[in-house]
């Protein structure tokens, strides 16, 4: 293992994650992970060796992308961590230090695509720009699409929010306030 | 008194007595399923069906509501007695084939098989449920109809509010008939045991426990029936010694004490806002507490370790650090519970050779022979698992889950996620300091630590005094400790009283605060800052008074007092202001002389 | 009673969610009121991608409500309940992060203060109505239906106040007070669905929709109730091909809707995948 104190001092102090140095390692956290026996390590040993700094083995980690945001393990910590939140902020730092970029990425990025530019999504916009990057899986996927276009569930055209012009500057904003953060 | 002959021997009873009650007074038995001490006899079962010679005749009556006469005879152990209650015992087989008083009543006379036509019900229409309910003072059950119809009822076949779910009658119903629930329009609430846990049931007149001093059986006033409605009172009908009194009050006794040592000790934590393990939902969840009475002899099971549906456990997991070392609940190690935990997995595994799997943070086993004994239970083949458990499900996942409950947590050595099924569940659960600490610790004037313990006059050099003298504490109450620690401690506390005794003087302190009672407008607000509780208000002349020889000369009350009335021996108002001001006038270098540290 | 409303981007398509929300709606007397001009939560993807925008989406959403003059949003989904929940906590507790996306807001002339109260539609249903007053309405008799609670992972995470975060009550309760029957001892009633990895790696969450599902089914429920249009789409949609017994998956509103007595088209049960047959 070769640490990196640099990378972990940016996750403790950019990304808040200094508490996870109050960690006693109960394992409290993985037990009670939906997705834990798929996961590179739980997230209890994704922070002992964080908080070593061990940060390229963390970031690599397939951990945080399996995370489904059920914070169970945030609200049954018995040190009170931000686990879930912890796990956010790994996935933004792998992407920062240009980690080869899991499925759950190209996911999220199919999400965010049609939200940027109409304010609101709809499943089919979302999976369209999935589908595009992974074909297999959305394959996977197309037999339900199929069972909810029979059932008139799904939506073809774009969803604009009324104020387009007013949201798109806001987020602009946003971008540029946290470029200069 | 009355003479008469039980099977040929002449003996003697008062005058109204039946038959039957003179019998049992003389040892000589007679089978009955619808007599009670405490209940008007009604001859309904006529099991006690007896033999009588008086006046010249023979005939054959019910004991049990049959007055004794001069001069009569009566024999309960003819062939013609036995083939009566032959009879009676066949027809109530044949009305309640699987009522287990009755089957047990038929072995008895040899019955296998009824002769007569069987039926499945369940109700001997002894008549015990709604004699009780008339004692109770309510008559919401009676027996109603006529011949084939004839049964116990509520009014109108519908749940009553007559009924205030005392639970007389399904108690004493010998064949289990009643179920309380389809009598009483209000939610039955069954009395549990304090002492076992809530594993077992009590009556409202009842021994606290085995051990209990003084030994003597208390009444709970709110189940007792006589004390809510002024009915029942059975159990004073049924008290030889006559030693129940309705009129007993809680009595309030003060004693003058030299010293006082406070040992109120702690209560367990209660597992039920943990609702990720289940307690109180599944029911082989135990605490640490309801399991030593399910191990002790004297306990709900007489000390064998099995499961609610009587199964002998084959897997056992006990779950450490339940509530302790937790900020959502208590933060501090409760201490004792990885010892404990361990002796629960030497005994369920010597008594019931189960698998048993101990999840731990740590092993904390700090003590005299402790290290040893987590390594005996080592090589007992005890599973040690080191990862908080996260749940405890009775979802089924693969076969072998089924009918168990499944402990979910990460081995964290073995650095993977167990899903172990098992038949029994312990929390240990931590340790927490007694309800009703804080108004003691005021009641006494010592203060608590920010988990609500109480705080020692040194945590290493006043381990058994408090910060008012002749008040000693001992035990738990000071946080959690083992038992060796506690009789230390408890010894130690009762060796400083005594000390106190022997020596017959106190020595205090010089320097104490005096009020000057023209001064003294009665504000208590003096009384309010003392934390050594040495203020106390004379109400006859409106002022407050210090006592001396609890006073440390601290100087808060002086420092509040808002008309000046309260000065310091040896350190009144005019001989600070005089340091002050020389302090304040000090030539330079005073810092040095003072030690450097002064300003 | 007027709630700003905040349907969220999945309600539309979501299997016959909105007309049942609508139709309970207006036969109980809450007045949904949508935020106009309302925009995606963000919900994971941004937490997990963005830093200043993934408050900046929710925040314009309660500016939005603030503005519109409301002082409750009530929300149908559980991701977008919890993303509400937790931007209005974060920033109503930092200062700087709260002054940093009030800039960005600024530029559309919107602000948030942070005083509103973020809600679900089942707690408001629970807390706020007379159950009473619900009780009245009811028509049929759902007495022997056996209904499992399902309430998803996200709803009362990771604060914990409206209910207990592992084993909640408040829609058994509700349940209770429509006349159908909770099932007892539903243990995976908070167990995760998968949510949107169900899309990225089927095959492990399939076994986690397995779970609440046969939980479900083997202790007895005819349906499964739930509160989230991923929920009900994961459960519903991963039961297609399992070789289990299948159990419908409807909405609490639909179960509402079948105690009220409204009519399949204000229920459109029509859209589940799994078929609700079970005559009521």
């Amino acid at each position: 293992m070769t640490a990196d104190p640099v990378l972990r001092d940016r996750f403790f102090k950019k990304y808040h994650g200094a508490e996870i140095q109050n960690c006693i390692q109960c394992g409290t956290c993985s037990g009670s992970c939906p997705l834990a026996e798929h996961m590179d390590f739980g997230p209890r040993q994704l922070f002992a060796m964080v908080r070593e700094g061990d940060m390229s083995a963390a970031l690599h980690a397939n951990t945080m992308w399996l995370c489904v945001s059920c914070y169970h393990c945030m609200v049954k910590c018995p040190r009170g961590i931000s686990i879930t939140d912890h796990m956010y902020s790994l996935k933004k730092m792998a992407v920062e230090e240009g980690v080869k970029a899991p499925k759950m990425l190209h996911l999220y990025l199919s999400f965010n695509a049609p939200v940027e530019k109409h304010g609101r999504l709809t499943d089919v916009a979302a999976m369209a720009g999935f589908g595009l990057r992974h074909p297999l899986a959305a394959l996977g996927n197309m037999g339900l699409g199929m069972k909810l276009a029979a059932k008139n569930r799904l939506e073809f055209k774009p969803r604009t929010v009324s104020n387009i012009a007013g949201f798109k500057k806001v987020m602009e904003k946003a971008k540029e306030l946290e470029r200069l953060s | 008194m009355i003479t008469f002959t039980l099977n040929g021997k002449e003996v003697q009873g008062k005058k109204g007595q039946y038959i039957l009650q003179v019998a049992q007074e003389h040892g000589v038995e007679i089978p009955t399923l619808c007599y009670h001490k405490a209940l008007e006899p009604a001859g309904m079962c006529r099991l006690c069906m007896v033999e009588m010679h008086y006046g010249g005749r023979v005939r054959y009556v019910t004991s049990c509501n049959y007055v004794i006469r001069d001069g009569m005879e009566i024999k309960t152990d003819t062939e013609e007695v036995h083939h009566i209650r032959k009879v009676i015992v066949e027809m109530m087989l044949a009305r309640c084939p699987e009522v287990p008083v009755v089957k047990k009543l038929a072995q008895q006379y040899g019955i296998k098989e009824p002769r007569f036509k069987t039926e499945d019900d369940d109700c001997l229409l002894c008549g015990l449920c709604t004699r009780i309910c008339e004692k109770m003072g309510r008559g919401a059950i009676s027996l109603t109809g006529r011949g084939l119809e004839f049964k116990v009822d509520t009014p109108f076949h519908a749940q009553t509010d007559v009924c205030m779910a005392c639970g007389a009658c399904e108690s004493i119903c010998p064949t289990g008939h009643i179920d309380i629930r389809n009598i009483t329009k209000y939610e039955p609430r069954p009395l549990l045991s304090e002492w076992d846990v809530g594993l077992a049931t009590r009556s409202a007149v009842y021994l606290p426990f085995p051990q209990a001093v003084p030994l003597a059986a208390v009444i709970d006033p709110e189940a007792c029936v006589h004390l809510r409605t002024g009915n029942c009172g059975v159990c004073k009908e049924f008290c030889e010694a006559g030693a129940i009194d309705f009129n007993q009050k809680d009595e309030i006794v003060e004693i003058n004490a030299g010293s006082i040592i406070v040992a109120t000790g702690f209560e367990p934590f209660d597992p039920t806002p943990l609702t990720q393990y289940g307690f109180g939902r599944y029911p082989e969840v135990y605490t640490s507490i309801q399991f030593e009475r399910i191990n002790n002899a004297t306990g709900p099971t007489a000390g064998e370790i099995v499961t609610k549906d009587g199964r002998k456990p084959e897997a056992v997991a006990i779950i450490h650090c339940v509530g302790s070392r937790d900020q959502n609940h208590m933060k501090y190690c409760s201490r004792i519970c990885c010892m404990y935990s361990m002796k629960f997995a030497h005994l369920v595994r010597e008594k019931t050779g189960a698998e048993v799997y101990e999840f731990y943070i740590d092993i904390r086993s700090p003590g005299k022979g402790y290290e040893e004994f987590y390594n005996r239970l080592q090589e007992e083949g005890t599973h040690f698992i080191r990862g908080k458990v996260s749940q405890v499900t009775d979802i089924v996942d693969s076969p072998e889950d089924e009918g168990k409950l499944v402990v979910v947590a990460e081995d964290t050595l073995a650095r993977t996620v167990r899903r172990i099924p098992v038949d029994m569940v312990i929390l240990s659960v931590g340790l927490k300091p007694a309800a009703g600490i804080e108004e003691i610790a005021r009641m006494v004037g010592i203060s608590l630590d920010s988990d609500g313990w109480i705080n020692e006059l040194h945590p290493k050099l006043g381990p058994l005094a408090t910060p008012s003298d002749g008040i000693f504490i001992a035990g738990c109450c000071q946080g959690p400790k083992d038992i060796p620690d506690s009789v230390a401690q408890g010894q130690g506390a009762a060796g400083e009283a005594l000390s106190l005794i022997s020596r017959g003087k106190l020595e205090i302190e010089a320097a104490v605060s005096v009020i000057d009672p023209e001064r003294c407008m009665g504000c208590r607000q003096c009384e309010m800052v003392c934390v050594y509780g040495a203020i106390s208000y004379n109400a006859s002349l409106s002022v407050c008074e210090v006592n001396t020889a609890i006073c440390k000369g601290c100087g808060n009350c002086a420092a509040t007092c808002p008309n000046k009335a309260i000065e310091l021996r040896h350190f009144n108002n005019d001989e600070l202001l005089a340091e002050v001001e020389g302090l304040m006038f000090a030539p330079v270098g005073i810092e040095e002389h003072l030690g450097g540290t002064a300003m | 009673m007027k709630y700003g409303f905040f349907p969220g981007c999945s309600y539309k398509g979501a299997a016959g969610y909105k007309e049942s929300t609508e139709a309970v709606c207006r036969s109980l007397g809450i007045a949904l009121m949508e935020i106009e001009g309302w925009n995606c939560c963000g919900a994971t993807s941004y937490w997990s991608t963005q830093d200043l925008k993934a408050y900046v989406l929710p925040a314009r959403i309660m500016a939005l409500a603030e503005k519109q003059g409301f002082t409750e949003i009530v929300n149908v989904c559980n991701a977008c309940y919890s993303t509400l929940r937790k931007a209005h906590e974060k920033l109503a507790g930092d200062n700087d992060l709260r002054q940093k996306v009030n800039l960005a807001l600024a530029e559309e002339g919107l602000a948030y203060s942070g005083n509103l109260k973020i809600r679900h539609l089942m707690e408001v249903i629970v807390n706020d109505l007379n159950a009473d007053d619900v009780k009245k309405n009811i028509k049929k008799d759902l007495s022997g239906l056996v209904v499992a609670p399902y309430y998803g992972c996200q709803l009362n995470r990771p604060w914990a106040d409206m209910d207990d975060a592992y084993y909640p009550v408040l829609m058994d309760r509700l349940i209770e007070i429509v006349g159908a029957k909770p099932l007892k001892n539903y243990s995976a009633k908070t167990e995760c669905c998968g949510a949107a990895q169900m899309v990225a790696h089927k095959d492990f969450c399939i076994p986690l929709t397995n779970r609440i599902v046969k939980d479900a089914v083997s202790k007895g429920a005819q349906t499964i109730c739930t509160l989230c249009p991923l929920c009900q789409l994961n459960v519903d949609s991963s039961q297609q091909g399992l070789g289990l017994p299948k159990i419908p998956v409807i909405f609490f509103t639909q179960l509402m809707g079948l105690a009220l007595g409204l009519a399949e088209k204000d229920l459109m049960l029509n859209k589940l995948l799994t078929p609700f047959k079970i005559a009521v």
